[in-house]
């Protein structure tokens, strides 16, 4: 007599794909045909059972965001020749729907830049290393999302990020002073559309957002600059790898609810 | 192939329109089947990130791809190939494995355990468990309701394939899940004792 059917057989006999002749002169398998046979059903029930999966609510901007960037790419002049692709930079998303919970930690690292700035600057060095994170306003249009930004991280971290001069993947306008500022964003202008994201509460509600729940988000840095040609945020956030970091460029609008993302990047920590 | 209905009449059309540049059309596309879509992509790799990730990499595919579907099958049969390749790719990458291993110990408290089933946690936790190819086949067979021939066009695999990867997973469940006593092989087998380990390519037939 043949061997014992094991599980994955029993399994095509009930499938109709296998008709084993052991079968026929083994009573033991026929018996354990039975009852997977007779398992089967409430096993099909369980998994017809299960509830579709809540869609959590920042999918829609990752998509948006992933197809915003498919629609650059697509676009022959928008792409100069030696524009790192995009899409195997994004490589990761972030965590959004727990976004509530991060609220009140971004609230806490916002007043604590708000701090700095109050105290006059005396001691501003020492409370922006303490707060960790560096604002600045280039108005550098960030038109090809991965290359651009990773030129200018170094400077966007160390706090001396100008307006770009158009180099590859980046467009700007060239040799404009910079507004690199290490104090609140609420000192900045507020004439722009980006006005609601240098107050206080609307970047909290912005990072919280942005931050992994549990996660205290707090920026590396934050650039109040453009993306293709309208007002955006970027913001540099650390990242689980502790030799990236993943740098968000969201538009006017970005709160707790939806990010607004237009662009999503892990990049090397400089 | 089956007959277009009028929700995939009007799903071709977006498409249509896509490729034919209207910057709007694939949006809405993405829109009506995103839920769908992301669905398969958790229960397939069971990790909300990875999910993520996968359904975007499925939407770009898709919007590239537009321009090569030739409407031989239902554009949600052709979207639901889309995720499904798009978990492929990540779970190969990944090497992916069981995360939750098969049992090799008597079960707990039971009243424990009905809870959990009662909740489905246990029943999604012995999904993540499946190997991948049989996982996806119970995903859109009997999770998302699709016919056998239909998972068959999103697999690219023969209708008999489907029935013996749900019919293997159903199984494999059915010892998870504590509802067969004497899970394996030759009899007699100790109580718990666990199916072989998967194919590591998934080779049912």
């Amino acid at each position: 007599m043949s061997d014992h059917l094991d599980l994955d057989g029993l399994a095509d006999v009930l499938a109709g794909v296998a008709a084993p002749e052991h079968l026929d002169d083994c009573p033991s398998c026929r018996a354990r045909l039975a009852e997977l046979s007779a398992a089967l059903p409430a096993v099909s029930a369980s998994l017809t059972a299960l509830p579709q999966p809540p869609e959590p609510p920042h999918l829609d901007s990752l998509v948006t965001a992933a197809l915003a960037t498919a629609r650059v790419e697509q676009q022959p002049t928008a792409a100069p020749a030696d524009v790192v692709p995009l899409a195997g930079r994004r490589t990761r998303s972030p965590l959004l729907w727990k976004a509530a919970a991060g609220v009140a930690a971004a609230a806490v690292v916002v007043a604590g830049v708000v701090l700095v700035a109050q105290r006059g600057g005396h001691d501003s060095s020492q409370q922006a290393s303490r707060t960790g994170y560096t604002v600045s306003s280039t108005g550098t249009d960030y038109a090809a999302g991965a290359s651009a930004l990773s030129r200018q991280l170094p400077a966007l971290l160390a706090g001396t990020a100008r307006a770009a001069a158009p180099v590859l993947g980046m467009t700007g306008t060239a040799g404009a002073p910079a507004s690199k500022q290490q104090l609140s964003p609420m000192t900045a202008p507020t004439t722009d559309s980006l006005a609601a994201l240098r107050t206080t509460t609307g970047l909290a509600q912005c990072l919280a957002a942005l931050s992994d729940p549990g996660q205290p988000g707090i920026p590396l840095a934050l650039d109040y600059a453009r993306y293709h040609g309208v007002p955006a945020l970027v913001v540099v956030l650390p990242s689980s790898k502790t030799d990236k970091v993943d740098v968000f460029v969201v538009g006017a609008g970005c709160n707790q609810v939806d990010a607004k993302l237009l662009f999503f990047a892990r990049l090397p920590r400089p | 192939m089956t007959a277009p209905d009028e929700d995939d009449a009007s799903d071709r059309a977006l498409l249509a329109a896509h490729v034919a540049g209207d910057p709007d059309a694939f949006d809405e596309l993405v829109r009506r089947h995103r839920s769908r879509m992301w669905a398969v992509a958790l229960r397939t790799l069971g990790d909300p990130e990875e999910a993520a990730d996968a359904v975007q990499d499925a939407c770009v595919s898709a919007f590239r791809a537009a321009g090569s579907y030739r409407g031989e099958a239902r554009v949600t049969t052709w979207l639901h190939r889309v995720v499904v390749n798009a978990c492929l790719d990540r779970a190969r990458r990944r090497a992916v494995r069981p995360t939750v291993p098969l049992p090799d110990q008597p079960p707990a408290d039971p009243r424990d355990r009905l809870a959990e089933r009662e909740t489905g946690i246990e029943v999604e936790k012995g999904l993540a468990a499946l190997p991948v190819e049989q996982r996806i086949a119970l995903v859109l067979v009997d999770l998302q309701g699709l016919s056998v021939a239909e998972a068959a066009a999103v697999l690219d695999v023969p209708e008999g394939t489907v029935k013996s990867r749900c019919s293997r997973g159903r199984a494999r469940l059915a010892v998870l899940l504590g509802h067969l006593r004497n899970p394996n092989g030759s009899a007699p087998v100790p109580p718990g004792d666990a199916p072989r380990e998967p194919d590591p390519e998934g080779g049912q037939p």
